[in-house]
C-alpha cells in the first residue's frame, strides 16, 4: 500500500518555509499547555498548540502506556528460554545450540557486564567471522556478515582505514554477485574467467528467479552505497593531507572492480543488467576522478589554465609522447577516447596530464591489468577539490567506455547504448 | 522538546541516534541516563552481535532496552492493553527468529523492533472486523493517573475526555501520518528518532508532521479548546 504521503505532490516553497517554521516552533521553549483560547487566525499557533496538546496527552497517558511489570518480565524469561534453544551459528560453520544458562536479572552492573561481554565475545567469535564471512545474501545468516562489517567499521582507524574498509566490502558486495549468479563456486574462489557462452547459459537460470533478482538488485545497491562512502573518505583524506596512499587505494580498487564487474554483467539476469551498468559507471567515474586528483597532484601550479586547443594538445606545454601513446592506453587522454565523445571538437582533456613530468605517468598512476578501465576523459559530475582543472570539462557528457567497447575500438554516440548492444550480442 | 514527565518517567534510550552529523540538535540529548549516544551505538551494535552469535542474555538485554518502547508504540496505535501485549510479544518473538537475518546498515535495531511491529500492526488491523477504539477501562486509568497535572477532578474528566477524543482522531489519520503523530508527539521522540524508526530523513519527518497536524486539526470537532 503506497503511504499517502508518497501520491502527494512536494510541498511548493511557500509551505517548505512553514514545515520549516512550526518545526521551529516545536522546539522552541514554551509553555506545555496553551490554557487560553487560541486566536483563530494564527495557523502556527493552533498547529503548535495541537501538537503540544498531543505531548501532554502523551505524558498522562504513559502510564497507562507502560508494560505490566508482570508482563514484562514474563516475555523476557520466555524469550531467553526460546533464545537459548534456537539453532544458531556457531563457529567453524556448524549449526548448534547453545544449552540454557542462567538469566542475571540484576541491572546494577549493566555496562560492566555488557562491556565484559563484548572483550569475550569479540574472542569466540573469531570462528562465527570466519563461518559467515562465506554466507551470501538470502541466506538465513547473512545478517551476521554484515553485522561483522559493521563492527570492522566501527573499530576502523581513521578515515583512511575507514575508507579502506568500505571499499573491501564494496569487493565483497561484487564476490557476492558472483557467487549469487553463477554459483557459490565463483564466490570462493579468487576469480573466475568466464567465456560469453557459458555466462550466458548461466544467465538464463538466474533469470529465472525473481527472488535472485531482487538479491541481486539490493546488492549492487549496497556495493554502490559502500564504493561511494569509501570513495568520499579517501578522497577527503587526500585533500587534507595530500598523500599520495589514498588515491593508490582507489586506483587498485577501481581497476579491479571495474574488470570484475565488466566481467560479471553478461551473466546477471537481463533486468539487473541496465543497473549493473550504473553501477560500473560510477566505477568508473570515480576512476576519473582519481585520475585527476592524482595528476593535478603533481601539476598543481601549471593546471591553472584550461586549454581551448579542439584536439589534446594543451597549450601550456604540448606533450606529445602522452598525445601519441599507442591506443591501449586508455588513460591518455587523448585520441582513443575521442571516438566515445559525440563529436571530434570537444574539449581538450589532456590539460591535466599533459604538463605531467613523467610521460608515463598515466599509466604509471593506474597500475592494475593493462587495460586499465579508468578513461581519465570521463569528467566527474561532482567534482571535489581542483575546481580550475575541471572546469573545461562541465559541458561534457559522461563518456562511458568499457574495457571490451574499447578493446573493439567502437565508434558510438551513445557508450551506454553500445554497451547495450554488445550485451544483446552476447545473449 | 521533550515533556519532562516523560523523560523522567524512565523511557530507556528510545533510539541510539547515529553519531555522524545531521542531528536534530535542539532533541539531541538521550531520553535515558545512560551512556551518550556513540558509546551508546557501540554498545547496541555488540549485543547484537551477541544475540546474532546466538548469546540468548545479550537477546535478553537488547529486550530490556526496547521492549517500553515498542510496546508504547503498538498500544497508542491498537489502544488497547491487552493487543498491546499480544503484538508486543509477537513482534520479539518474530525478531529473535529472525535477528541472524538482520543486517546492521547504520540503522538502529530499535527501528527494525519498530519496523516490525509495525507490520504486525497492519495484520491486526487486515484481520480485526472493526476498529480499535479506546475502552472505557483505559479512559478511567487516565483520569486515575498520578503524573497527570490537573487542577481539579472537573479539569481531570475533560482533559481525559480530551485525550479519547484526540486519540480516536489520531487513528482516523493514515497509517504513516499516524504513525508520525505517535512516535513524535504522544511519544516525545525526537525529529530525529522519529526518522530513524521510520527509515526517513529528517526533511521528510518534518515535512510528515506539519501535515499530519494540519490534518488531525481538520478532523477534530470544532470547538475542541485545547
Amino acid at each position: 500500500m503506497t503511504p499517502l504521503s508518497d501520491l502527494l505532490p512536494p510541498l511548493p516553497l511557500l509551505d517548505r518555509a512553514r514545515v520549516e517554521d512550526f518545526a521551529r516552533a516545536l522546539d522552541a521553549p514554551a509553555p506545555l499547555r496553551v490554557r487560553s483560547a487560541a486566536p483563530a487566525s494564527a495557523a502556527p499557533v493552533a498547529l503548535v498548540g495541537l501538537a503540544r496538546r498531543l505531548s501532554l496527552a502523551g505524558e498522562q497517558l504513559a502510564p497507562a502506556a507502560t508494560p505490566r511489570p508482570e508482563f514484562r518480565d514474563a516475555l523476557r524469561t520466555r524469550l531467553v528460554a526460546v533464545a537459548a534453544v534456537q539453532p544458531h551459528y556457531a563457529g567453524a560453520g556448524r549449526l548448534s545450540v547453545v544449552p540454557a544458562a542462567p538469566v542475571p536479572t540484576r541491572r546494577g552492573s549493566r555496562a560492566a557486564t555488557v562491556a565484559a561481554g563484548v572483550t569475550a565475545s569479540l574472542v569466540a567469535l573469531g570462528g562465527v567471522a570466519t563461518a559467515s564471512s562465506q554466507s551470501l545474501p538470502g541466506d538465513p545468516f547473512y545478517g551476521v556478515k554484515r553485522t561483522v562489517e559493521a563492527v570492522q567499521l566501527a573499530t576502523a582507524d581513521g578515515d583512511l582505514e575507514q575508507g579502506q574498509r568500505h571499499l573491501d566490502f564494496a569487493s565483497t558486495r561484487l564476490r557476492e554477485l558472483r557467487g549469487l549468479t553463477l554459483g557459490r563456486d565463483a564466490f570462493r574462489g579468487s576469480r573466475g574467467s568466464l567465456d560469453a557462452g557459458e555466462a550466458a547459459g548461466l544467465a538464463g537460470a538466474a533469470v529465472a528467479d525473481p527472488e535472485v533478482a531482487e538479491l541481486v538488485r539490493q546488492t549492487l545497491a549496497d556495493m554502490d552505497a559502500e564504493t561511494r562512502k569509501g570513495t568520499d573518505l579517501l578522497t577527503g583524506v587526500f585533500l587534507s593531507s595530500q598523500a599520495q596512499a589514498p588515491l593508490q587505494v582507489l586506483s587498485r580498487f577501481t581497476s579491479r572492480q571495474s574488470t570484475g564487474l565488466e566481467r560479471l554483467l553478461p551473466a546477471l539476469p537481463r533486468p539487473s543488467q541496465d543497473r549493473a551498468i550504473a553501477s560500473l559507471a560510477l566505477v568508473v567515474e570515480v576512476a576519473g576522478e582519481t585520475q585527476d586528483l592524482m595528476a593535478t597532484e603533481s601539476c598543481k601550479p601549471v593546471c591553472q589554465k584550461t586549454a581551448p586547443a579542439p584536439q589534446v594538445t594543451p597549450t601550456p606545454t604540448p606533450e606529445p609522447v602522452v598525445v601519441q601513446s599507442p591506443s591501449a592506453e586508455p588513460s591518455a587522454p587523448a585520441l582513443p577516447q575521442e571516438p566515445v565523445l559525440p563529436d571530434g571538437n570537444s574539449e581538450p582533456v589532456a590539460p591535466l596530464e599533459a604538463p605531467d613530468p613523467q610521460p608515463g605517468t598515466p599509466a604509471g598512476t593506474v597500475p592494475g591489468p593493462s587495460p586499465s578501465p579508468s578513461p581519465a576523459s570521463a569528467p566527474p559530475s561532482p567534482e571535489p577539490a581542483p575546481a580550475p582543472t575541471t572546469s573545461s570539462r562541465a559541458g561534457q557528457p559522461l563518456p562511458l567506455v568499457p574495457l571490451f567497447v574499447q578493446a573493439l575500438g567502437m565508434t558510438v554516440a551513445d557508450p551506454v547504448e553500445s554497451l547495450r548492444s554488445v550485451l544483446r550480442g552476447l545473449s | 522538546m521533550i515533556p519532562p514527565a516523560v523523560a523522567a518517567s524512565g523511557l530507556p534510550m528510545a533510539l541510539p541516534l547515529p553519531s555522524a552529523a545531521g542531528r536534530d540538535d535542539a532533541a539531541a540529548a538521550p531520553l535515558s541516563s545512560q551512556a551518550p549516544a556513540e558509546g551508546d551505538t557501540a554498545v547496541t551494535l555488540a549485543l547484537v552481535q551477541r544475540a546474532q552469535a546466538g548469546d540468548p542474555d545479550a537477546f535478553g538485554e537488547l529486550y530490556d532496552r526496547y521492549v517500553d518502547l515498542v510496546y508504547r508504540y503498538v498500544y497508542y496505535r491498537v489502544g488497547s492493553a491487552q493487543v498491546a501485549e499480544d503484538l508486543t510479544s509477537e513482534t520479539f518473538l518474530r525478531a529473535l527468529r529472525r535477528i541472524g537475518s538482520f543486517t546492521w546498515q547504520g540503522r538502529d535495531v530499535g527501528a527494525w523492533f519498530v519496523t516490525i511491529a509495525r507490520n504486525l500492526i497492519a495484520d491486526h488491523y487486515k484481520s480485526s472486523r472493526q476498529r480499535l477504539e479506546l475502552t472505557t477501562e483505559d479512559v478511567s486509568t487516565v483520569s486515575g493517573a498520578p503524573t497527570m497535572v490537573t487542577d481539579g477532578p472537573e479539569n481531570a474528566v475533560l482533559e481525559s475526555m480530551q485525550n479519547k477524543v484526540l486519540l480516536q482522531a489520531v487513528k482516523q489519520l493514515n497509517a504513516e501520518q499516524q504513525e508520525c503523530i505517535v512516535l513524535r508527539f504522544l511519544q516525545g521522540l525526537s525529529v530525529a528518532e522519529t526518522a530513524q524508526a521510520m527509515n526517513k530523513n529528517d526533511g521528510a519527518i518534518k515535512a510528515l508532521q506539519y501535515r499530519a497536524i494540519r490534518s488531525l486539526g481538520r478532523l477534530l470537532p470544532e470547538g475542541v479548546e485545547l
